[in-house]
């Protein structure tokens, strides 16, 4: 393990948890670049203007297609990133406490992706091919009825389940904080800790519902998650099913969330100028998750096509056959973006620890995970070979990112980026034990 | 008046733990000769129906039309899939730093050499001409005609020995520092002595040492993790690789390994809870270890259940009026309770692990340990002679004519021989890792410890 040395200078001035919290508060005050927010609305309103206009102008299925393979993307980051802090509220994992808040700031973006899932089942017959041609055998499951009522349900639930769950991480906070902060975070806070109980009522009783929730959270995520890949993505080829994929594509959610908590996690600290509260340690044990779990995809990925390639079977071969022949430089850039190129980057010790290191490896890797679900969209349903470097793709995208980003800042401005209760666990400035 | 445990000196709780763990390899005593005259007596037994299967052939089995894979393929892969939780707790769980894996990784790694070990012999006693065994070995033959590396039995060959080395490597050097305290506890130039001598390459406990040692283990925990996936997947595709409705399933690698860590988790904990009655370990193995075992097998029965359920989902969902068929048939056929004694013992059972109470129960945590061990034998019973015995043909449908006695038999006697090797195991090596419980001394430990009174002078000194 390489020493660990204090970084030069006032950063490792050891200061009172009082005063930790107080600076934490006040870095949620500091204005971001002006540009910056103008620059995400821009990006939103181009994007679902572009969208827009294709749609009314034609009766090319595309943008939709391209809708979808951004809303599983983003909402996947953000359910993912969800369930990176249910994993680790499950395994009471104590190095990931300074990242939690992190990973939480996506939730914002949930409500966001079921607005957004719902026109889609306006348009089901220009996505969905068994729509048009039911598929006799399959009647009794792809139906547009049960589908939506699946969609629907199933996503209410599990949003609903993951707010609640952020909820009860953010309210034994903002309860105690409301005092400490005026205007419209006031209002936020005192809305979220109504019927407040005193400080360490609510903190033992949120911490006992985040307990009780996390496993279910858990449980509910894989069942609902499935359902949504089955029926989102495996269903766009009807005749094609896979027991692996539910699993294959919420652990592909999981990497992403773990992914994108990585970006924020080598760089919000600077932009706020809270560097003293993350070490390089937390961006190493971020790192090693990064580069667990997109090995862990590869071994799924893997698993998945062995079986299919050594079967040759009439029932499932076609669907890899096809994307092997008309796609092969798409199912290339998706095995180096996602997994090997992260892989070979991330495996030193010092590109885990160096912000630049980590957020690109780590942006590799999420536009990875967006070829993969352009392979599993548009193949499917696209009757000509289509390019992957198209206006829909680049625009749409757009337009999905700067909404992601807008909910994610709004998080970041509003709540305190460090559970101030964690404080206490890093200030004054320690050098963690090395270990594996 | 009781000390606080955390003014007990270390000394002390350092000497207490050596006293302790060494005290387990203290010769044995007649209980143990007892058990291992019992376990010799059925080994002897399945080696007699070894040598009379090979002597009469594999007729002597119940084989029948299409169903030539049974229960030694079984045996098969339920003992590849013990195995599995020794690497987990020792590597993976060392890796994400879980410190309650302590006490229990080294009883762990050792059923995991030997379950490897009795495993490894199921391939060769479902050869019918044994001595043909080479032939699994990638060795051209007279011909220069290799194996064929696309089989999955060859991959099997690579993928269980590289498993062996690895594990045994991982178990062999964790030992180091602890045979160099049993060394040093043992009367200078007895048996034990000129072992443990031996085998701790004379360890000293320096720095440097130490140094090596760590980096060592970590890079050993780093090779030892991506095994644990790969062994059990290799397994898996065994079946999956074929077209046989019920074995050509996608989701078959991270089920199989999500269950041999199920099963293994579960084997631990039959094999600990009489182990630290026996040993007098109760501080050490305590209720937080099955606490945390219990939370393993809460995950990896719920993966499994989401596998099977999958699975029966994706057949109806499927249309393949061959997928439907045998997944039907699993819950209604000819093996009906074999299904349903799968389905019970790791999706149901498992179920009250949700309870704290029964999670920190150490007497149902047992039982339902036994009920896992018997549902995992049943679920590999079932993929293999469940799905072998209605495939593409009605014609060749039919039942598997077995187990006959020589087949339970056998399978009785590879119980006891990885029950000698653990009894043999337990008292030649400590079944309890010394030097790491002492980087965190368990709680009961500390505790009696403090109600034991106030240190002497001379150890508060220190």
């Amino acid at each position: 393990m390489a020493a660990h040395t204090l970084p030069a200078g006032s950063a490792v001035q050891p200061l009172t948890p009082e005063e930790a919290r107080a600076e934490i508060l006040a870095a949620g005050e500091r204005q971001p670049p002006g540009w910056l927010l103008p620059l995400f609305g821009m990006l939103a309103i181009v994007g679902f203007g572009w969208f827009a206009v294709r749609v009314a102008s034609g009766d090319d299925p595309h943008p939709w297609r391209i809708y979808l393979q951004n809303l599983m993307l983003f909402t996947g980051i953000a359910q993912g990133a969800v369930m990176y802090t249910v994993a680790m509220t499950v395994a009471k994992a104590k190095w990931g406490r300074p990242v939690r808040r992190l990973a939480e700031s996506f939730v914002l973006f949930l409500p966001v992706a079921f607005l957004l899932s719902l026109p889609l089942y306006g348009v089901m017959d220009q996505l969905w091919p068994w729509v048009e041609h039911p598929v006799e055998a399959k009647q009794a499951y792809l139906n547009p009825g049960f589908f939506t009522i699946r969609g629907v349900v199933g996503m209410l639930l599990l949003f609903g389940l993951s707010l609640c769950f952020v909820y009860h991480s953010l309210r034994p906070e903002v309860g105690r904080l409301r005092d400490s902060v005026q205007g419209r975070r006031r209002d936020v806070y005192d809305r979220l800790s109504a019927g407040w109980r005193g400080d360490v009522e609510e903190a033992e009783r949120s911490d006992a519902r985040r307990t009780l929730l996390a496993p279910i959270l858990a449980l509910v995520f894989a069942v609902t998650y499935s359902l949504l890949a089955w029926d989102y993505l495996m269903s766009l080829d009807p005749h094609w099913y896979s027991t692996l994929f539910g699993a294959w594509i919420f652990m592909s959610a999981f990497l992403s969330g773990i992914a994108a908590t990585g970006i924020l996690v080598a760089w919000v600290p600077r932009w706020l100028g809270l560097e003293r509260y993350w070490t390089p340690s937390h961006r190493h044990d971020q790192g090693k998750m990064t580069f667990a779990f997109a090995t862990f995809w590869a071994y799924l990925t893997w698993s998945q096509f062995i079986v299919i390639w050594y079967g040759k079977l009439a029932e499932d071969w076609p669907y890899l056959l096809h994307r092997g022949q008309h796609y092969p430089a798409v199912v290339i850039a998706m095995l180096l973006l996602v997994w090997f190129i992260p892989w070979v980057g991330l495996m030193g010790i010092a590109p885990k620890r160096n912000p630049v290191t980590l957020s690109l490896f780590s942006g590799i890797l999420l536009l990875g995970l967006w070829v993969k679900l352009w392979l599993l969209i548009v193949p499917s349903v696209s009757p000509e070979t289509r390019s992957m470097l198209g206006l829909d793709e680049l625009l749409v995208t757009l337009g999905f990112a700067g909404l992601f980003a807008l909910t994610t800042t709004l998080f970041l401005r509003t709540f305190p980026v460090l559970d101030t209760r964690d404080a206490h666990l890093i200030v004054p400035y320690r050098p963690i034990q090395p270990h594996p | 008046m009781a000390t606080l445990a955390r003014d007990i000196p270390r000394p002390r709780i350092f000497a207490r733990i050596n006293r302790d763990i060494l005290a387990t390899l203290a010769n044995p005593g007649p209980g143990w000769f007892a058990m291992m005259a019992v376990v010799l007596a059925v080994l002897a037994f399945g080696i007699f129906c070894l040598l009379y299967q090979i002597r009469n052939g594999l007729g002597v089995t119940g084989y029948a039309n299409s169903v030539y894979w049974a229960v030694y393929i079984t045996n098969f892969v339920f003992w590849v899939g013990i195995a599995h939780s020794g690497t987990l707790i020792s590597a993976i769980l060392f890796l994400f730093r879980s410190r309650w894996r302590t006490s229990v990784y080294r009883v762990s790694e050792m059923m995991t050499v030997f379950a490897v070990m009795t495993a490894g012999l199921f391939p060769l006693i479902h050869l019918g001409r044994i001595w043909k065994f080479y032939y699994l070995l990638p060795y051209p033959n007279s011909r220069m005609l290799y194996p064929d590396f696309q089989s999955p039995l060859i991959w099997d060959t690579f993928a269980v020995s590289t498993y062996f080395t690895i594990s045994s490597t991982f178990l062999f050097m964790g030992l180091i520092p602890d045979l160099a305290a049993a060394r040093d506890a043992a009367e200078p130039g007895s048996w034990r002595h000129r072992l443990y001598r031996a085998l701790s390459f004379g360890w000293q406990g320096t720095d440097r040492e130490w140094r090596h040692f760590n980096r060592g283990y970590v890079f050993l925990a780093a090779l030892a993790t991506p095994l644990v996936l790969s062994v059990h997947s290799v397994v898996s595709w065994d079946f999956a690789a074929g077209i046989v409705p019920g074995w050509h399933s996608t989701i078959f690698a991270p089920y199989f390994v999500a269950g041999a860590i199920f099963s293994g988790v579960a084997m631990v904990i039959t094999l600990v809870v009489p182990l630290r009655k026996w040993f007098g370990l109760e501080d050490y193995l305590d209720r937080n270890t099955f606490d945390n075992m219990a939370k393993l097998i809460v995950l990896t029965s719920s993966i499994v259940t989401y596998a099977y359920l999958t699975e029966f989902f994706m057949a109806w969902y499927s249309g393949s009026p061959f997928e439907k068929g045998t997944f039907w048939d699993r819950v209604s056929g000819d093996y009906w309770w074999a299904g349903w004694t799968m389905l019970i013992c790791n999706s149901v059972v498992p179920l009250a692990c949700w309870s704290r109470k029964v999670r920190r129960s150490i007497a149902a945590m047992f039982v339902i340990s036994i009920f896992i061990n018997i549902g995992m034998w049943f679920e590999r019973f079932v993929i293999i002679v469940q799905s072998l015995q209605h495939d593409y043909l009605p014609a060749a449908w039919g039942p598997y004519k077995g187990p006959t006695w020589v087949e339970y038999g056998i399978t009785a006697g590879s119980f006891a021989w990885f029950l000698m090797y653990f009894l043999i195991g337990i008292k030649i090596l400590p079944s309890v890792s010394v030097n790491e419980v002492k980087e965190a001394p368990p709680e009961a430990l500390l505790k009696r410890l403090a109600a034991e009174g106030e240190p002497v002078a001379a150890e508060r000194g220190r």
